[in-house]
């Protein structure tokens, strides 16, 4: 430690008179015992003429008086148990020394050299932490020699501090009322979002029943599709399909069914989202989608009243059956050519009306016996006519859509008129400029080529002498005369 | 067979236009018959010769315009240059030959478009610098059997060759002698209508001067051709062509027209004076 002072003072000395240096252990040696010895330099008279001990002298006094009060202070600090180098220092600047501002210079040196002790005298106290003197003290230390009584002491302080935050956070968060999250209004509007439990809901339903008495009723269509489809349509259809040889028919009912509840489960669906959205259904295509998707589902309950109860009874056993024939076949599903023939028929209206729904039911066998009667020529007629069917349709939804879209527009009403392009780009009052001042290279190569241009129209160029001389290409004009008059 | 006579012209006109006159007759004299002047060239094409604004000058009109005179020995080239024949009823064949620009200063300033020339049948000229006789030999065409070209170079090299076309045309008198002693021919030479000078000089307008208060008649014309690198080649062209036209003034030559060579030759001008003129005239 001694080493390190001595150090420092060294280098002092290089700026600073050398009796102002030697005051400094006076006074601070009541608190660091530390012996600063300064080879040769003993006696002051040695060195000082009559005006330099003058100027000590007074000094000194000054000094002694100043360090006593800062000692005092200091020790006063310590006691406190608040010994703030920060608070010290701005003490120091306080004191009133009348002093040149040299000898303030000096005294600021000495103050920091107090603190300097200062500070060592309280890292003595908890030493273990702090910087040392010697450079093994401090480096190499993390943890080497009891690593794991480090990492505990770690991990207690991170519990530590965790628990603090948490009781912090609760003893904040216990004084916090629902009026701090949001303002009375903004609750008031978002009731829907948080619910009062004493809030009467049935008013709001009689309300949304009153404007829409289907919902109830698509709702509950919806529920029971759903369930059905869950249930008993979707396993029994993926049995089928893994069933090397599938019984057409069941496929072909399975198939229909699935995706006619399926696209009316999202028709109700899409229904609902645009109710939520508050845009006006009732002339929305979904409308006539889901009236001809129900139509499509109450013809097949005929079928469904048959079936089903055999369907179940059919995929509890395949369900059991933990080997899969092949060629176990449906009860009733093959042999039962009534309803089989009524839901090919209502494939074929289906297919025949081009509705909406647009189902496709690929089944390649009927659609050649369709066209198998036919002459070519009436083929041709039969598919060129359907074509045009197809774009037709095509057209018109295309057209619905379009419609759709724009009144929704209308029909919101506060749709916002869109920024101009000036307004996006944050344009504000800047001027317009040619594209062409954007790059500066560019511009310049721009002007080169129009100065060439007028220099073109200014000066004649000489064209280069060809060995053979082909003529003037323009023709000659011998009605001109060019040259300069000078008169 | 009428000249091309276009009325409206505001594009790249920076001269005044010529009115018609009676020397550019709207019929060539050789061209009556049923194929006026028209001619099958070797690759075909048709040929329509006109006079131009200068007598004793013609247009080859064809897909490329050319400058021709009428050559004076028919079937001889001078330096290797295109020759036009025309068979014609009455004149039977009349031969022309093509003048290039970049060969001859005269025919650069004729396509440049200056006004006069003053160089027409029956004119002596007395021509300085005649170098091998190529412009010359054109001179001499457009002056004719009764015109008459003293053509003086000093070169004896250049003055063999000049030497040659003077054997085959009888009105031009080669005069192998320095321009700077114009006394030294004066027993050759008679009173002259125009000098054409093109002798590219340091001194030229002192030259051009001598030989005019020598041989050129009051009111005579000079042409003179400036190369600009040849007197000055540190000074800007139009400030050494500004110059030239001052000494031309004090050896009493009136400047009336310039014309800049471009773009048959870098530097160059033209210089049409008139010497000696009547003060209180106007010369146009």
């Amino acid at each position: 430690m001694s080493e390190f002072i001595q150090i420092g003072l060294t280098v002092r000395y290089t700026y600073m008179p050398k009796h102002r240096i030697r005051k400094k252990p006076h006074a601070v040696s009541s608190l660091t015992s530390i012996p600063l010895e300064e080879p040769g330099l003993t006696d002051p008279t040695q060195y000082l003429d009559e005006i330099d001990s003058y100027h000590q002298s007074r000094t000194t006094n000054l000094k002694k008086r100043a360090s006593a009060d800062n000692f005092k202070d200091h020790l006063l600090s310590a006691s406190e148990g608040e010994t703030s180098s920060g608070e010290y220092h701005e003490r120091e600047e306080v004191l009133p020394l009348d002093l040149s501002s040299s000898e303030a210079d000096a005294e600021e040196q000495i103050g920091e050299m107090r603190e300097y002790f200062s500070d060592q005298s309280e890292e003595s106290v908890g030493a273990e932490v702090g910087w040392g003197s010697k450079k093994r003290t401090f480096y190499d230390t993390d943890f080497v020699g009891d690593e794991k009584k480090g990492q505990r002491e770690q991990t207690e302080l991170a519990l530590e501090e965790e628990r603090e935050a948490l009781s912090l956070q609760k003893r904040l968060t216990s004084g916090l009322t629902e009026k701090d999250y949001l303002t009375h209004d903004l609750l008031s509007t978002l009731s829907i979002s948080r619910p009062d439990p004493a809030y009467d809901t049935t008013k709001d339903d009689n309300t949304v029943l009153a404007e829409s008495p289907e919902l109830n009723e698509l709702i509950q269509d919806l529920q029971s599709h759903i369930s059905l489809l869950n249930s008993l349509i979707l396993p029994s259809l993926s049995i089928a399909r893994n069933i090397t040889q599938p019984p057409s028919n069941l496929l072909l009912y399975l198939n229909t069914y699935s995706s006619l509840s399926l696209s009316y489960c999202c028709s109700i669906l899409f229904y609902l989202s645009l109710r939520a959205s508050g845009v006006a259904v009732a002339t929305h295509p979904v409308c006539e989608r889901l009236v001809t998707s129900r139509a499509l589902l109450s013809q097949l309950t005929v079928l469904n009243k048959d079936l089903q109860p055999e369907l179940e009874s059919w995929l509890q056993q395949k369900l059991n059956d933990t080997d899969i024939s092949s060629d176990i076949n449906p009860i009733g599903l093959n042999n039962g050519d009534n309803p089989i023939e009524n839901s090919q028929e209502l494939i074929d209206t289906v297919s025949d009306k081009n509705s909406v729904t647009e189902l496709n039911l690929p089944n390649p066998a009927t659609e050649v016996d369709r066209y198998a009667s036919l002459t070519p020529l009436e083929f041709y007629d039969v598919m060129m006519r359907e074509r045009k069917e197809r774009k037709k349709l095509k057209k018109a939804n295309k057209h619905i859509t379009t419609n759709t879209e724009e009144e929704n527009i209308v029909e919101t009403g506060e749709t916002k008129r869109p920024i101009n392009y000036d307004i996006k780009k944050n344009k504000g009052l800047t001027p317009r400029r040619k594209k062409e001042l954007r790059n500066p290279r560019v511009r310049q190569r721009m002007k080169y080529k129009r100065a060439l241009k007028n220099r073109k129209g200014q000066v004649a160029g000489t064209r280069p002498r060809t060995s053979l001389y082909p003529g003037e290409l323009t023709g000659i004009r011998d009605d001109i005369s060019k040259s300069r008059k000078i008169r | 067979m009428s000249r091309f006579i276009r009325p409206n012209r505001s594009r790249g006109q920076r001269g005044a236009i010529r009115g018609s006159s009676q020397s550019r007759s709207a019929v060539p004299k050789w061209g009556r018959g049923t194929d006026k002047g028209r001619f099958n060239a070797k690759g075909g094409s048709k040929i329509l010769i006109e006079p131009h604004r200068h007598p004793g000058i013609y247009i080859a009109k064809s897909k490329e315009d050319l400058l021709v005179t009428k050559n004076m020995v028919t079937g001889e080239s001078v330096y290797g240059e295109k020759r036009i024949t025309i068979e014609d009823n009455l004149d039977g064949k009349t031969e022309y030959r093509v003048w290039n620009p970049f060969r001859s200063k005269l025919a650069a300033a004729i396509l440049g478009g200056i006004d006069r020339i003053h160089i027409a049948p029956g004119s002596k000229v007395l021509y300085l610098g005649a170098a091998s006789g190529t412009t010359v030999s054109h001179v001499s065409d457009i002056v004719g059997p009764n015109g008459l070209v003293f053509a003086v170079e000093f070169s004896q090299r250049s003055g063999r060759d000049l030497l040659n076309v003077a054997k085959k045309r009888t009105n031009i008198i080669p005069i192998i002698e320095d321009a700077r002693h114009p006394q030294k021919y004066r027993m050759i030479v008679s009173m002259v209508d125009t000098i054409f000078a093109d002798v590219a000089q340091p001194d030229q307008a002192r030259i051009v001067g001598i030989n005019a208060h020598y041989y050129l008649k009051h009111r005579g014309y000079v042409v003179i051709s400036i190369k600009a690198n040849c007197i000055d080649s540190t000074a800007q062209p139009e400030a050494v062509f500004a110059e030239e036209l001052m000494k031309l003034q004090r050896e009493m030559i009136r400047p009336q027209e310039q014309l800049t060579l471009e773009p048959y030759e870098r530097d160059h001008a033209v210089v049409v004076g008139i010497y000696r003129p009547d003060r209180k005239q106007k010369y146009d």
